[in-house]
């Protein structure tokens, strides 16, 4: 099964960062100025930044025990970072009238084999295009 | 000074100089303080859908309103943000959390009393859903109570999406943190006056100090309590109702 992931180039969530079987999804709002995308962007990733990971801890006497604990904590917890980070994206670009797009395949690959600061270019432009490249997705 | 001795001392200046931190009251005061500000709401609790036998009729209140002190000209929580600069005297808070203290219990539901700063105040959250993208201020009077009215929340579930499903539940509570993560929604809350079917307001305040709350819509600031975002009234909802271009308007009364 493909799974799905936001691209925030603001966040630095890049394509490359991203499983192979990973779809690329980004946010687009027709005809709009790279400027204005940046600034949406920009504030959006800056409400991103303030999620906090729910802290889960276990008192144990065993020192491996609490390694255990600490090491799997910390790993589960950046996923339930990166996802509450995901949806306030979402929430913050679906305020500003952006939808989500599921970028078409030939569009993944390109950006797959850019550069990195191109990328970022790319995605900005891709944002603000008159029409989306890929499928529609729910906001 | 020793570091407790040291936080004791900041907390009595805190206090020595007006700023001392908000409470929710568990009584009416005999007399409203002249220099203090009280808040007034209305919490309906949620029937529980779990009918067993011995099982509470109502849920318990859990998550309530985050008010926070805002800085209408840096448009910011107070000290914080854009508007670190006009940060409040040392050992005062300018965010004053959900406490579950009501002041009156009728089923179906609590009523708060808070005593405040005579301020500008925002609606900062609910929970940890923080309505940084759009939310209401309202001015708090010394020596009055504002009625905030009756508040309600809800999950704002984006299009297609909704609560876990029961199967999916099951599946969380064998397989732990390795289970398919159960999607998540913002809050969001709606205020309405109070009306003759609600909870009178509490015997011992002044009816003549009590005024109903004015909000002013279009609140904005930064993500403080660490969770997910939204306009107060449900940036989902209203994509939903199709009037996604509509500005932050408070409710109608």
């Amino acid at each position: 099964m493909r799974t799905s992931v936001l691209v925030s180039a603001s966040l630095g969530w890049l394509l490359v960062a991203t499983p192979a079987s990973a779809t690329l999804i980004y946010f687009h709002k027709p005809d709009t100025p790279a400027e204005t995308v940046t600034s949406d962007h920009g504030r959006c990733a800056e409400l991103a930044a303030g999620v906090r990971a729910p802290r889960h801890q276990i008192y144990t006497p065993d020192i491996y025990s609490a390694a255990a604990v600490a090491f799997f904590s910390g790993l589960f917890g950046s996923r339930e970072r990166r996802l509450l980070a995901e949806n306030v994206m979402r929430t913050c670009m679906a305020d500003r009238g952006y939808r989500r797009v599921e970028a078409s395949r030939d569009l993944e690959k390109e950006l797959r084999d850019l550069p990195k600061d191109d990328r970022l270019q790319r995605l900005l432009t891709l944002s603000g295009t008159a029409e989306p490249d890929g499928k529609v997705l729910t906001p | 000074m020793n570091r407790t001795t040291a936080a004791v001392a900041a907390m009595i200046g805190a206090s020595l100089a007006g700023e001392a931190s908000a409470e929710a009251l568990k009584k009416v005061p005999p007399a409203l303080n002249p220099g203090k500000a009280y808040v007034l709401v209305e919490y309906p609790l949620q029937r529980n859908p779990i009918k067993f036998p011995g099982s509470r009729t109502y849920i318990p209140l859990m998550d309530g309103l985050v008010l926070a002190r805002y800085d209408t000209e840096l448009r910011d929580v107070r000290g914080l943000g854009k508007a670190k600069a006009r940060a409040l005297p040392k050992g005062a808070s300018p965010v004053e959390p959900f406490r579950n203290r009501p002041v009156a219990a009728v089923p179906p539901s609590r009523m708060m009393l808070l005593e405040l700063e005579p301020d500008t105040w925002v609606v900062q959250g609910w929970g940890t859903t923080s309505f940084s993208l759009g939310s209401y201020t309202f001015t708090l009077e010394p020596g009055t109570v504002t009625d905030l009215g009756v508040v309600s929340s809800a999950a704002d579930w984006a299009q297609g999406e909704g609560p876990a499903k029961a199967g999916d539940v099951i599946a969380a509570a064998f397989l732990g943190p390795f289970a398919k993560r159960p999607k998540v929604a913002p809050a969001r809350v709606s205020f309405r006056p109070r009306t003759t079917q609600d909870m009178p307001i509490p015997a011992g305040i002044p009816s003549d100090r009590v005024k109903p709350v004015q909000f002013t819509p279009g609140a904005e600031f930064g993500n403080y309590l660490g969770g997910l975002v939204n306009r107060i009234e449900g940036v989902n909802a209203r994509l939903k109702a199709g009037t996604g271009e509509t500005p932050s308007a408070p409710p109608q009364k």
